[in-house]
């Protein structure tokens, strides 16, 4: 069997995770259950039905074509219609009935999640930080603005590889202190020249990397920090009612950008012990990770898509704390409009001043 | 915006025309040549009085040009220097602190040199700064032809100096200077309403991963290596300063001997 949906035990319509009650919620007869609860119920479900899922796997092998090309297609429960994804697709929804539906191929083997964040924010929130997020920028376009139309919003919850380790630093700074003084014909400034030294280590917990190709890298750290106090061990019942992509970038290819952001801050902590100096230049640095430990994990994300003058403008929330980030357009007509305005008023009122400081 | 941007125009021009206008008010300006030492002759005195009159009318101060052999027997009490005499000479032409110049020449200024000193009064002051008076009578000291004993170059070039420092003026550069700072103003406050488009970037570290209370600085070494000195000549003085003459008026200005 391909695709998984949590049927509610009451009345059997699929269920969703409902994240402002954080239990798994029956959207037809409102029914609330405890993830956990569910899970051990589903699991009864699922020894029952194992013998017959073994025959639907048979059947998948005929689609080997469509992994070549890296389609996927799968078989609704709720209405037998076909669900097409591409192989990181790992929950989605039914574009006929509408159920939510989690692909269970995605999740065999080890590429189950260690840890999961459940949505905290639902789209009406997302929609809210969406409209405040156009607030109070002056230089954008007043029709993109007025539109506001979102073409497509959806929670994803993205793969990430969380790095933690131990690091143990030298560094070595070039440092300056400046001392002024005159007398009646010259300004002097004495420069000192410290070598600055400092060792030590620091340690750092779950440094996320986007491990989906498909969510663009600078989109996905604008959106940090998610907070790990409110992450789960990962079960998929938290999937249902939102979209989920398994890792295409494997965690040693996203060992670079950790060691680079860990390399940075560690750098950063140091720097900051150095104080009492005018500048301050790194002139060595060894940073050494150990202990160093990666885990899976799921993070909640709102996407949002919107089309201004045929370019794509792609907007996201972080499903746990909020923070909503995405580029909008200039309005380019405004901004010179703008500059010559401001140019010809402060031009005046300088040279308007000069000429009171000649008058008076 | 732009209904704001105008009323700001207008604010700065009627600022200016209520600067402008009192000055233009009052036009009741003297002018004098009081040549005692006899260093011009009658042709040059007239040529050099109706300069006198035109720089006045055109600096809006008094103005006065004095010649005289020695600072000795002056019909006022002064202290004795070449400075107070100047100072003292215009208090009691025109009155204390009113606007106004006197230019002032010593033949014989008692160490076997002469002197030329320019006083400045009440408006004249701020309106002359120490450079611009320290540049005509360096103009005037090389105009000069020290074998002949006519001052009439020497004094023509101090009157038509002050004719171009004491009225307002602006250098002409500073007109494009202003609006390229206005440029800079309008470009600074973009930049600042450009970056709130922008929320895309890459996270410079990991900063908000650090565990609590994991820093643990092992070793901190400051070492002093060396120390450079470098020197900067001061920009000179673009003021003006003042003093009190001994009949109390506050004055500005400078001399030379020469």
């Amino acid at each position: 069997m391909a695709v998984q949906e949590y049927k509610c035990p009451c009345c059997s319509g699929a269920l969703a995770f409902d994240s402002t009650v954080q239990k798994m919620k029956c959207p037809f007869c409102d029914t609330e259950f405890e993830v956990e609860a569910l899970k051990a119920y589903d699991e009864d479900l699922n020894n029952e039905g194992t013998d017959k899922l073994e025959w639907d796997t048979n059947a998948g092998t005929q689609w080997t074509t469509d992994e070549a090309t890296g389609l996927r297609s799968y078989i609704c429960q709720s209405c037998g219609g076909e669900i097409v994804g591409d192989e990181n697709t790992a929950a989605t929804e039914c574009p006929f009935c509408g159920n939510h539906a989690i692909i269970m191929q995605q999740f065999s083997g080890a590429l189950k999640p260690d840890y999961v964040i459940p949505f905290k924010l639902n789209k009406e929130a997302a929609k809210a930080e969406y409209l405040k997020h156009l607030q109070g920028k002056f230089l954008l376009p007043k029709v993109f603005k007025d539109e506001n139309h979102i073409d497509e919003i959806k929670g994803i919850y993205v793969p990430f590889w969380l790095f933690d380790s131990d690091a143990d630093a030298d560094i070595r700074f070039r440092a300056t202190r400046t001392h002024a003084w005159s007398d009646s014909d010259y300004n002097y400034v004495e420069t000192s020249y410290y070598s600055v030294y400092r060792a030590g280590s620091i340690a750092f917990d779950h440094v996320p990397v986007d491990g989906s190709t498909r969510m663009p890298d600078d989109l996905m750290e604008s959106i940090e920090p998610f907070n790990f106090a409110d992450a789960v061990d990962f079960q998929t019942a938290y999937l249902s009612g939102y979209f989920a992509d398994k890792y295409d970038v494997d965690a040693e290819a996203s060992i670079d950008r950790a060691n680079t952001r860990i390399k940075t801050s560690t750098e950063d902590a140091f720097r900051d012990t150095v104080q009492g100096y005018v500048t301050v230049t790194p002139e060595y640095s060894s940073v050494r990770l150990h202990d160093g430990k990666t885990k899976y994990a799921f993070y909640p994300v709102w996407l949002l898509n919107t089309t201004y003058k045929d370019e794509k403008y792609t907007f996201a929330m972080n499903g746990q704390t909020g923070k909503f980030v995405g580029n909008l357009p200039t309005d380019k007509g405004k901004f010179w409009k703008f500059a010559a305005i401001v140019t010809a008023a402060a031009g005046a009122l300088i040279y308007g001043g000069m000429w009171l400081m000649q008058l008076l | 915006m732009t209904k704001r941007i105008t009323a700001a125009l207008f604010a700065v021009i009627l600022i200016l025309s209520i600067a402008i206008l009192p000055a233009y008010a009052e036009s009741t300006y003297n002018y004098k040549l009081d040549d005692a030492a006899n260093v011009l002759n009658p042709n040059e005195e007239s040529q050099l009085l109706s300069t006198i009159k035109e720089v006045s009318d055109t600096c809006k101060c008094n103005l006065a040009f004095v010649t005289v052999n020695d600072i000795n027997g002056a019909s006022f009490s002064h202290n004795g220097t070449t400075q107070d005499y100047a100072d003292r000479y215009y208090e009691n032409e025109y009155g204390k602190n009113t606007d106004g110049i006197v230019v002032l020449l010593v033949l014989n200024n008692g160490k076997g040199k002469r002197d030329i000193y320019i006083s400045t009064s009440g408006k004249c002051i701020k309106r002359l700064t120490d450079s611009e008076n320290e540049d005509i009578r360096d103009e005037a000291i090389k105009k000069h032809n020290p074998d002949s004993k006519g001052y009439y170059d020497f004094l023509n070039a101090i009157a038509l100096g002050i004719k171009k420092a004491v009225p307002p003026h602006l250098k002409w550069y500073m007109l494009p200077l202003a609006f390229l700072i206005g440029f800079g103003i309008a470009m600074l406050i973009l930049m600042f309403m450009k970056k709130q488009l922008k929320s895309v970037e890459m996270q410079r570290g990991a900063v908000s991963y650090v565990r609590s209370g994991s820093m643990n600085v092992t070793a901190a070494r400051d070492s002093y290596l060396y120390s450079t000195v470098s020197r900067t000549a001061r920009p000179k003085n673009t003021g003006s300063s003042s003093h009190t003459s001994s009949g109390g008026g506050t004055h500005g200005g400078g001399g030379s001997s020469f």
